[in-house]
């Protein structure tokens, strides 16, 4: 599992150490759950959110 | 009284909108301080706005069956000139210069608004358990919740406050509240209702919809609200049906799906046993009923929950240094999803299309679902998790199971009252359709309701 303290003090997150672990408990279980989904999508599939650019150039 | 049965009296100048308004308003006199359901009451634009409708009205000329209709809308739907706080005190005193889509479109449809409806904090959690304004109270049961986020709406709708209010559902924030305050919710197909000027928790989950008294009621609300917005760009094109459902549906030859894994696992037996009653129902009214092997839905819900955590965290960022201002369940979540990897987010989206393929597949061979909307009723304010059976489960987790992997989809689905359970709190039963055959589903529902009379039944604080 990733080390979930580390990153909060790497991205400098203002969290208390007693809020990471909380944090934890979660995210190590979903870490571990979505763990084998990662490789579901076929290698050249396209995330589900669109982006398009219109004819006069922006964003859609 | 149903928002269809009002109509008729207002075209028949039976009644007044201003009649109408005024109980309402004197409903919301009477349980809001009870029930919390109401954030801002808007007395004298509603009676301003009644007394527009009944001008037109004499004069002929009805924009909508909604037209003198006293209407909620959630917190989170931008109004004019009116607080808009989803809940949260990071948004105290924020008072929109403009209306939400749906905002607008009520208002051309001549609905009156009656107030802004009490939410969770942030649409982020499934009890509306409020920390910083109070809990909302379920009007069958003023100890239980009445679930969330639209947890307002549900509970005015089923008190009569107003004969319909808008919610907002990323996880199954209108049909929960529904489920629990024995009324209609319905989450239209992602993109049918415009979310342009409603405070977003997460782009790429959240759907508008209304909650009701009745099946039709929700249907006629749909005719107002769907549409293309070309300001929002998730709205779709798809053209729209007239979702009305006829005074007499035949379900002959509808084929309904029910699936023999998953959704009836650890569920309430009163559930299970109210939701088997209504696939007899339909069976008996001429639907074919196929058993169906639905995908790995547990899956859903963790791909589901990535995106959430990761989309959440993402809009609420900004406001993250004022922690003092964000209740803890919400603050929580929101710090999780600062921890999830971009390249997580974007294998959850990618990950979405497999399912959404695998749904489209099973949609060939069926019409609808039908699954438990959640697999128990309406349970105590303050309680965080519930026993199924042998096990405690943790109440949002619990209450999301059947729910949330349909807003992976966007794909259309409602929940509609199906019965009581041993204490007499309401039941709801959820049914799925494919992309934008709301007419379809509401076909279906409105068959099951005109056969049932669950959706007669009134809070016991109705009746003293």
């Amino acid at each position: 599992m990733p080390n979930w303290k580390q990153i909060a003090q790497a991205r400098n997150l203002p969290m208390t150490p007693e809020e990471i672990d909380r944090a934890a408990v979660v995210l190590d279980d979903l870490e571990a759950a979505f763990a084998p989904l990662r490789e579901l999508a076929p290698f050249d599939s396209e995330p589900a959110v669109s982006f398009s650019v219109g004819r006069e150039g922006g964003a859609q | 009284m149903t928002i269809l049965e009002a109509a008729a009296r207002l075209r028949a100048r039976q009644v007044s909108s201003r009649e109408l308004t005024q109980q309402c308003l004197e409903q919301i006199e009477r349980h809001n301080p009870a029930l919390n359901a109401f954030l801002v009451i808007t007395t004298e634009q509603a009676l301003a706005a009644a007394d527009q409708a009944d001008r037109e009205l004499a004069a002929g000329v009805p924009r909508s069956l909604l037209h003198g209709i006293p209407i909620g809308l959630k917190d989170v739907f931008c109004t004019k000139g009116i607080p808009t706080t989803a809940g949260s005190k990071l948004f105290t005193g924020h008072v929109p210069d403009y209306d939400s889509a749906v905002t607008e479109k009520l208002a051309e449809a001549g609905a009156v608004l009656v107030g802004k409806t009490h939410m969770h904090e942030l649409a982020y959690g499934v009890t509306s358990s409020n920390p910083h304004f109070g809990a909302v109270r379920n009007p069958w049961d003023p100890n239980c919740v009445p679930g969330g986020s639209s947890g307002g709406s549900g509970a005015a709708v089923a008190s009569a406050m107003c004969y319909m209010a808008m919610g907002s559902d990323t996880g199954g924030s209108i049909r929960i509240p529904a489920a629990f305050c024995n009324t209609v919710g319905l989450k239209p197909t992602f993109g049918r209702v415009s979310r342009r000027g409603v405070m977003p928790l997460d782009f790429s989950l959240d759907h508008m919809g209304p909650l009701t008294r009745s099946v039709r009621d929700a249907a006629l609300c749909l005719d107002v609200l769907a549409g293309q917005d070309p300001l929002d760009d998730s709205s779709s094109a798809e053209a729209v049906d007239p979702y009305l459902p006829a005074e007499s549906v035949s379900l002959k030859g509808i084929r309904i799906g029910v699936p023999d894994n998953f959704y009836f696992d650890g569920v309430d037996p009163a559930v299970q046993a109210s939701v088997r009653k209504m696939v007899q129902l339909a069976a008996g009214l001429g639907a074919d009923v196929e058993v169906i092997q639905v995908p790995d839905i547990q899956a859903m819900n963790t791909t589901a929950r990535v995106i959430l955590l990761s989309e959440a965290a993402s809009v609420m960022e900004r406001f993250l240094d004022r922690r003092e201002e964000i209740g803890e369940e919400v603050r929580i979540m929101l710090d999780q999803g600062r921890f999830i990897p971009a390249t997580d987010y974007i294998n959850a989206q990618r990950v979405r299309r497999v399912f959404r393929a695998q749904f489209a597949e099973l949609f060939r061979k069926i019409d609808v679902i039908f699954t438990p909307s959640t697999p128990t009723a309406a349970q105590p304010i303050g309680q965080k998790t519930v026993r199924i059976g042998d096990r405690d489960e943790d109440f949002r987790l619990a209450t999301t199971r059947f729910l949330r992997a349909i807003n992976l989809l966007g794909y259309p689905a409602l929940s509609m009252p199906c019965g009581f359970d041993a204490r007499k709190m309401p039941l709801g039963l959820q049914i799925i359709a494919p992309p934008f055959a709301e007419r379809r589903m509401l076909d279906v529902a409105a068959a099951l309701e005109d056969a049932t009379d669950f959706h007669h039944q009134v809070p016991p604080l109705m009746k003293q």
